[in-house]
């Protein structure tokens, strides 16, 4: 059951990492389309700016899981076991705790714009609630994340360093 | 009285190993509530964030810089550069220098041109008998450049806060990076003239140079295309991180042949990761920024700014102080993220440049990537060289004393930074 939600986030990560390829792509010829052919996309600025909402907050649960999300391990990595094991929760709990705030609010904006049928009033003039979506989805998904490993810290498996600098950007 | 709470909470957050973005989002979630604002701010803050175009800079740069790194392009560039100054007294030094400062055109991250110029740089000068402590301090430093010289996602991120335009940053970018090589230079050959801890190398044969130089030449004009491109106004970032992500692509694709499917897939889930991490916390200061607006936080601070410093001088000072401070246990983004928008408002008030401030800023975060005991560049440095944490901290206070320097340079003088863009 665990592993399943391991598993829709994995997948999620890895869509949203070829999201961003094709944001590059659909950019990339949105400059040739203006320099050398002198016709412009519609749709390559917004669609972009699209595919940014989703892929970001999508991909989200698989970061946390593989420790990808960037914390100060300065103290925390100098507890002993216990102390450790309840700071993790905290943290897991402040995590599942935001989710759930931007998960309620988050699908209540996009549920108004749905029944308001409120549009986007630009080139494309999609849905709002079509981007919008993506918020509480995407937290929906950390959140379910987020009970996953607080179960696995409560079932005692091993915790990775907090300060483990894999990945991080400056 | 607020204001010092907020920060306590912050601080307890952080160090009880909350995730940034969540503490960030998390606390500015609980002062709105508490504030009695409406939760409803909070997606609101985490769509808005990040439904702009802008931004898209980050993921491209990212991707761009990523494809050339699993193309092999650091080690080319190395040896393109070493054939040309690996003679000189410090040779390798200077080529290590040299090659960070190319790759950082190429690169908007100091981690990535630490580690990418560092696997090749360190086993080869430590062949050379050079000393390791300054081998590791070289390569720590060597890779803040990565963030001065354009692309700078840190530079991106201000930009976007502060609404100034991140071409500009960019240029201004240029001037102090070239500085701070020259600087980087004059110590290297200067201590190679002085110590006999290193064998010279011999000089590259033409044939040797040549051969080189032709497998880096495509990686200079991608880096030229890019960087002339913005100053000639033709791309804004977003499209110049575009062009350099398809250029990529053709030359580790097509033209050098290194690029796998493999290789590729790499490249694409480490830019994704990297990216989201960053836009995360980008989205929860935003929850934050707008909490502690609506609390009054920044006007007040700026407010006893303002009564405290009548000049800029002193101001500056303090600043950097603080940023030196935070530096010791924050890391870049964070610091740029907290600060940057409380900072904001003083800086008009005080008649400061803000794209001036910016440069300022990025060099004093590039001193906090290198000030023990917090430093992502030690960390990247510590563990491309497999060296203990004691022996890359002694290592880099030169170099933290030479950008210190540069700070005070490009304070006495602003063109330093302000002549690329706007010239006299």
């Amino acid at each position: 059951m665990l592993r399943v939600i391991d598993r829709i986030g994995d997948a999620l990560a890895a869509l949203a990492a070829w999201m961003f390829f094709a944001v590059g792509a659909m950019i990339l010829w949105e400059v040739i389309a203006r320099y050398l052919f002198n016709a412009p996309t519609v749709w390559a600025e917004e669609m972009s700016r699209f595919f940014q909402i989703w892929a970001v907050y999508i991909a989200a649960a698989s970061l946390l899981r593989d420790g990808g999300l960037i914390r100060i391990g300065l103290v925390v990595d100098r507890l002993g076991a216990a102390a450790r094991r309840a700071a993790e929760l905290f943290a897991l709990a402040c995590i599942a705790l935001f989710c759930a705030v931007a998960v309620w609010y988050g699908a209540e904006i996009a549920w108004d714009s749905l029944v308001t049928g409120r549009m986007s009033g630009t080139m494309l003039n999609v849905p709002h609630w079509m981007t919008e979506i993506a918020v509480p989805l995407g937290f929906l998904i950390l959140l379910l994340q987020a009970l996953v490993q607080m179960i696995r810290v409560l079932a005692g498996e091993p915790m990775r360093d907090a300060g483990d600098p894999r990945r991080l950007e400056g | 009285m607020t204001t010092v709470l907020v920060l306590a909470g912050l601080l307890a957050l952080l160090f009880a190993g909350v995730p940034i973005a969540f503490a960030l989002g998390g606390l500015g979630m609980a002062m709105l509530v508490l504030g009695g604002f409406s939760p409803l701010m909070v997606p609101q803050g985490l769509y808005s964030t990040l439904d702009n175009f802008v931004l898209l800079a980050v993921p491209l740069f990212l991707l761009m810089s990523n494809i050339l790194l699993k193309g092999g392009v650091g080690r080319d560039l190395f040896a393109a550069v070493q054939s040309w100054v690996g003679h000189w007294p410090g040779g390798l030094a200077v080529a290590t220098i040299f090659s960070c400062g190319i790759f950082a055109a190429i690169s908007g991250s100091s981690v990535a041109t630490a580690a990418t110029i560092g696997t090749v740089a360190i086993p080869e000068m430590e062949q050379r008998g050079y000393a390791r402590r300054f081998i590791l301090g070289l390569l720590a430093a060597g890779g803040t450049l990565g963030i001065l010289i354009p692309p700078s996602i840190p530079m991106i991120v201000y930009g976007v806060i502060t609404e100034e335009s991140i071409i500009d940053l960019f240029l201004a970018g240029i001037g102090p990076g070239l500085l701070l090589i020259a600087l980087f230079v004059v110590f290297a050959v200067g201590r190679a003239r002085f110590s006999r801890d290193y064998t010279p190398m011999p000089r590259a044969g033409w044939a040797e140079r040549r051969h080189a130089t032709s497998r880096a030449v495509p990686t200079f004009l991608l880096a030229t295309l890019i960087v002339g491109g913005l100053y000639a106004g033709a791309f804004t970032p977003t499209e110049a991180a575009a062009v350099g992500f398809g250029g990529a692509l053709i030359l580790t694709g097509a033209i050098l042949r290194t690029l796998t499917v493999a290789k590729l897939r790499e490249a694409v889930m480490d830019s994704m990761r990297t990216t989201v991490t960053i836009l995360l916390i980008l989205a929860g200061a935003k929850v934050f920024g707008k909490a502690i607006t609506l609390y009054r936080i920044p006007q007040d601070i700026s407010a006893a700014i303002v009564a405290t410093f009548d000049t800029v001088g002193p101001f500056l000072l303090a600043v950097g102080a603080v940023l030196l401070l935070m530096g010791l246990v924050l890391e870049a983004l964070s610091m740029l993220l907290i600060m940057v928008p409380v900072l904001s408002p003083s800086l008009g008030v005080l008649g400061i440049d803000p794209i001036w401030f910016g440069i300022l800023f990025v060099i004093l975060i590039e001193c906090a990537l290198i000030t023990p005991p917090v430093g992502l560049n030690l960390y990247v440095v510590q563990a491309v060289g497999r060296a203990r944490m004691a022996e890359v901290a002694s290592g880099v206070w030169p170099f933290i004393l030479m950008m210190l320097a540069t700070v005070f340079a490009i304070y006495f003088l602003p063109d330093i930074a302000l002549f690329v863009p706007f010239g006299m």
